[in-house]
């Protein structure tokens, strides 16, 4: 059998994308954690281009990588000291293991189909979905984003005493 | 490819998160644990999409709306470690533990 460039390219990424999720996971200092989160983010926008999602991808090296992993190294400056304390013991992973023999189960009664439907999205047809099907929860998510940012600034401000 | 190797991966993901978000010491860790149970969700929403069992355009638009709700998320998040810091002067969450500081 001779591997495809997207099988070659697919272990590539997901090579990545489990160092760099073990690492954010795991490293004590935060700041490697986060760098490690943004190599992690970026193979995933590369998951995401083998999935036919190109428009997805690009919201997301756009949204989290300029946006979220920007905003929590700000947070990092502002915070003045962080300690940079490891992980809890072995006891603390268990749970973690019980979702895994959940999904376990799962897998071993799960019917897929293997059939990839190859349906090009563009900008253009996603948001007509979004203003047509999907109006009113658009909609709601303006509003969650307002009330989730004035929330952020009344938390986050320095009262005057 | 088989769908079976994108959802093993968003397995693999959000184990990864779980194990952060309950053996994390500081308030960013878990926050970042967080953020990568949501995408992989939204690894397995853009599979299951692909594969057959929602349309393609429905799961995108799902996806577009995690990731919309992860920012808000991430903003409320981080608004109130720097408000813990500021009250307790420290950031290990297991010395934090009482309330009305």
């Amino acid at each position: 059998m001779v591997l495809g460039f997207n099988v070659l390219f697919f272990y590539f990424l997901a090579f990545f994308l489990l160092v760099g999720g073990a690492l954010a996971v795991t490293l004590k200092s935060i700041f490697q954690s986060l760098l490690s989160f943004a190599v992690f983010l970026l193979s995933l926008a590369g998951i995401f281009l083998l999935l036919q999602a190109e428009v997805i991808g690009l919201i997301q090296i756009l949204v989290y990588v300029g946006g979220i992993v920007a905003l929590i190294i700000f947070t990092l400056m502002l915070i003045p000291r962080v300690e940079e304390g490891g992980n809890r013991g072995w006891l603390y992973s268990l749970p973690a293991l019980a979702f895994l023999i959940l999904f376990l189960s799962i897998f071993k009664s799960a019917k897929l189909t293997p059939i990839f439907r190859s349906e090009t999205v563009s900008f253009f047809t996603l948001s007509r979905v979004l203003l047509s099907d999907f109006m009113f929860p658009l909609e709601l998510i303006g509003v969650i984003i307002v009330a989730s940012f004035i929330t952020a600034y009344a938390i986050s401000r320095r009262e005057k005493s | 490819m088989s769908s079976y190797y994108y959802l093993i991966l968003g397995v693999v993901i959000f184990i990864l998160g779980i194990y952060g978000i309950i053996a994390r010491r500081t308030l960013i860790g878990v926050l970042i644990s967080a953020e990568l149970i949501l995408n992989a969700a939204n690894l397995n929403l853009l599979t299951l999409g692909r594969f057959g069992f929602i349309s393609v355009r429905q799961s995108q638009v799902i996806v577009l709306f995690i990731i919309a709700l992860a920012a808000c998320e991430t903003a409320v998040g981080l608004a109130l470690a720097l408000a813990i810091y500021r009250i307790f002067k420290k950031s290990d969450l297991t010395q934090i533990s009482e309330l009305k500081g």
